[in-house]
């Protein structure tokens, strides 16, 4: 991956063409504020949603709360592409919504403006900081809240005084993850018009076929990353606090009163309901208007498509990130932070950046083909591995492998060396102990990584709009298409069958487990 | 079978020496406790007798054969080396037959009759087809030595075989581990931070201090 960016730094050396400097001079300057506006807007709006949400869960009781604290996840099911189609038909000119708005303002709201993209964004993404600040405050010792009970702090004093500075590290790294998919979307963005550096990087490729163009806003789109990635550096490494004894109580929950239960029912509720149920239900509103039609060919051929590729990239991520977490393991610590940097960089690089890299690598490799090819055979092969599957699912290998890593890495890491090691001892080569002891003890691991990736493949819009094949179409790309044609009904289904699936895989990995004893 | 060890150096800071021409010879049949304190590098020398690291310098035979030197470094795996792990690193997908098994490499019926010896030699017969968290922690550490015996290994090596147990447990299992291991008459390195561990086990006790 890192090879491979190395054309877009060397881009800035090659002269621009007129449509980039045309872009430049129309487009950029509305680029930079529009992402800046972005950034800002959902990185407040998303801690704010997420943290809140995370304190009223782990830090007091009330009825239900054990359901909704995992119900609060579920907007991560749903695309923000998806939200926006259905929030632009709910805020429809005629809806209920624009009338109570027009009698109340006086005015009707825009559905497709930038404010309207942060609150979609902020809806969709809130459950990452709301997923790290919860994990984060369940291992928080009880003893730091009761001390600061004792001193008479009230309830909104105890989140703002205590909680926020407790937990700023854990918010700034999830506010972090969601300001990384808000620079790589592109359906969202491009649905409602919004000029970002994604809708330039798509425009330079989609309009002009220009892969230089593309290149440059890649390079700006960069920038912009490790500004960021920068920034969550210098304001959460200030902040790290250790603990002063190892003795912890974990927390207890607080009661609340009838007046605030109902008060905390209300706002995580309603949190829920815009996020999921309204969409949800917009959604089966128009599956069940539309499926008659809808379910068809093009529908089961998404699915197998969907079903084939984010199998087939899943496997193979499987395949390296335990080839390169056993590189790492029995090396020294620089090796393996070396190793988790390249995987993680994947992941901090936005789609469509990947997908333009990834076009000039398959075009540099197909004209190495086609040398070995003139010069063997005599013929030219033309374009052999671009425009191919394979393009597509390297791509989705380098996306996601940082998921995959982690998830094999944090299993090798519980499991430690012993038992490597017991196994080389009792005469067993390197092949012979990863198949018998390091695979069969990494399997939890491997599923958990295996259905994260699958997931994060089957939601994947940006990428396979660029890279796909000719008329091949995933459940995602078939409900942009239906909603660039202006028949967003018609992707219900298929968007309902991505939801389901994500809800799924949410639900299987955070209900509570028994434990089953193995690996005491 | 002898076990040799020459001028044995390690270091895991280029300045901080953590073992320093280190020499020790043990007698076939011999069980020998190396005692020192917590992070003298006892584990350390063990795990540079099996081969999991590298010394820096010096020789180690084990039954006449080099197995490291400047020229030689045989892989961990063709030295022919038992060991028992502090935490026993029984595989907990296998049950105690297979994890006996594992580093045999005979014929079926072989493999059979081994671990019904294995087994009667730490009395777990009822027990080959638990997982090891189904059993205690005495009876997870005997089928750790059944596992480590099994293949017949040239040399023991026994890493603080007994910090896992509570000591009621302790003075039952040293007297147990101890006929096992001089019933089979396998050479025997044990190291351990307990004088009583290593008094009750050992033929002979070295006092380790590293470097």
């Amino acid at each position: 991956m890192l090879i491979a960016l190395i054309p877009v730094l060397f881009v800035v050396f090659t002269p621009s063409t007129d449509e980039y400097r045309l872009l430049v001079e129309t487009r950029l300057q509305t680029s930079i504020t529009n992402t800046i506006i972005l950034l800002g807007g959902v990185g407040l709006l998303s801690a704010f949603l997420g943290s809140t949400a995370a304190w009223l869960v782990s830090i007091y009781e009330f009825k239900g709360r054990a359901m909704l604290s995992w119900m609060l996840m579920l907007p991560l099911a749903i695309p923000s592409y998806i939200l926006a189609y259905v929030f632009v038909d709910v805020l429809r000119f005629s809806s209920p919504i624009q009338t109570v708005s027009y009698s109340l303002l006086g005015r009707y709201l825009n559905p497709m403006s930038l404010t309207s993209a942060i609150v979609l964004f902020s809806l969709g993404l809130y459950p990452y900081v709301y997923v790290v600040v919860r994990s984060f405050l369940s291992r928080q010792s009880a003893t730091m809240f009761d001390a600061a009970r004792l001193f008479g702090v009230k309830r909104v004093k105890l989140f703002v005084g205590y909680g926020l500075p407790l937990m700023r590290a854990s918010i700034i790294s999830s506010v972090v993850l969601v300001l990384m998919e808000v620079l790589s979307d592109y359906g969202l963005v491009d649905y409602f018009g919004i000029v970002t550096f994604t809708t330039l990087i798509f425009g330079s490729w989609f309009r002009f076929r220009q892969i230089t163009t593309a290149l440059r806003f890649s390079l700006w789109l960069l920038i912009v990353v490790f500004v960021v990635l920068g920034a969550e550096r210098l304001f959460s490494n200030k902040k790290r606090f250790a603990y002063a004894t190892t003795k912890m109580r974990s927390l207890r929950r607080m009661r609340l009163t009838k007046a605030q239960q109902t008060g905390a029912w209300v706002y995580l509720g309603g949190l829920l309901l815009v996020s999921f149920i309204v969409p949800l239900g917009q959604l089966l509103v128009w599956a069940s208007q539309t499926y008659l039609v809808s379910i068809n060919l093009n529908l089961g051929q998404a699915i197998v498509a969907t079903l084939s590729v984010a199998l087939t990239a899943g496997v193979s991520i499987l395949a390296l990130t335990i080839l390169l977490a056993n590189v790492g393991r029995h090396r020294p610590r620089l090796v393996q932070t070396i190793l988790l940097r390249i995987t993680l960089f994947g992941y901090s690089v936005p789609g469509a950046v990947v997908a333009v890299i990834m076009l000039l690598l398959f075009q540099r490799l197909d004209a190495a083909v086609d040398v070995v090819a003139i010069s063997v055979f005599g013929l030219s092969r033309g374009l052999f591995l671009s425009g191919t599957i394979l393009m597509l699912l390297s791509a989705y290998v380098v996306r996601f492998m940082a998921i995959g890593y982690q998830a094999i890495e944090s299993n090798y890491q519980k499991i430690g060396t012993n038992f490597t090691n017991a196994s080389y001892l009792l005469g067993k080569g390197k092949l012979a102990t990863l198949w018998s002891v390091d695979v069969p003890m990494l399997l939890p691991g491997m599923a958990s990584a295996m259905i994260l990736v699958t997931i994060d493949i089957i939601k994947e819009l940006p990428l396979t709009l660029v890279l796909r094949p000719f008329n091949f179409n995933t459940l995602a790309t078939l409900t942009h298409r239906y909603a660039a044609e202006e028949q967003v009904a018609m992707g219900a289904v298929a968007a309902l069958i991505m939801i389901a699936l994500s809800s799924a895989v949410i639900y299987t990995i955070s209900r509570p487990r028994k434990d089953s004893g193995y690996g005491r | 079978m002898d076990v040799e060890i020459k001028q044995l150096q390690f270091r895991y800071h280029p300045k901080e020496p953590l073992i320093e021409s280190f020499s020790l010879h043990v007698k076939e049949g011999e069980i020998c406790a190396i005692q020192g304190l917590s992070g003298s590098g006892k584990t350390t020398l063990l795990r540079l007798i099996t081969g999991l690291e590298t010394p820096m310098g010096g020789e180690i035979s084990i039954a006449g054969s080099v197995v490291f030197n400047q020229q030689v470094n045989i892989a961990p795996e063709l030295r022919a080396i038992g060991m028992v792990f502090q935490d026993y690193a029984l595989f907990p997908h296998m049950t105690v037959g297979q994890n006996i098994a594992f580093g045999l490499q005979r014929s079926k019926e072989d493999t059979k009759t081994i671990i019904e010896q294995m087994l009667q030699l730490i009395g777990l017969q009822a027990h080959e087809h638990r997982f090891p968290y189904e059993l205690s922690g005495g009876q997870q550490q005997r089928v750790a030595l059944a596992r480590a015996i099994a293949p017949n290994p040239k040399l023991l090596l026994l890493d603080e075989p007994f910090s896992n147990l509570d000591n009621d447990l302790k003075q039952q299992i040293r007297k147990e581990l101890r006929w096992i291991i001089k019933l089979y008459g396998v050479t025997t390195i044990m190291v351990t931070h307990d004088a009583q561990d290593a008094s009750v086990l050992a033929d002979r006790i070295i006092e380790f201090h590293g470097a």
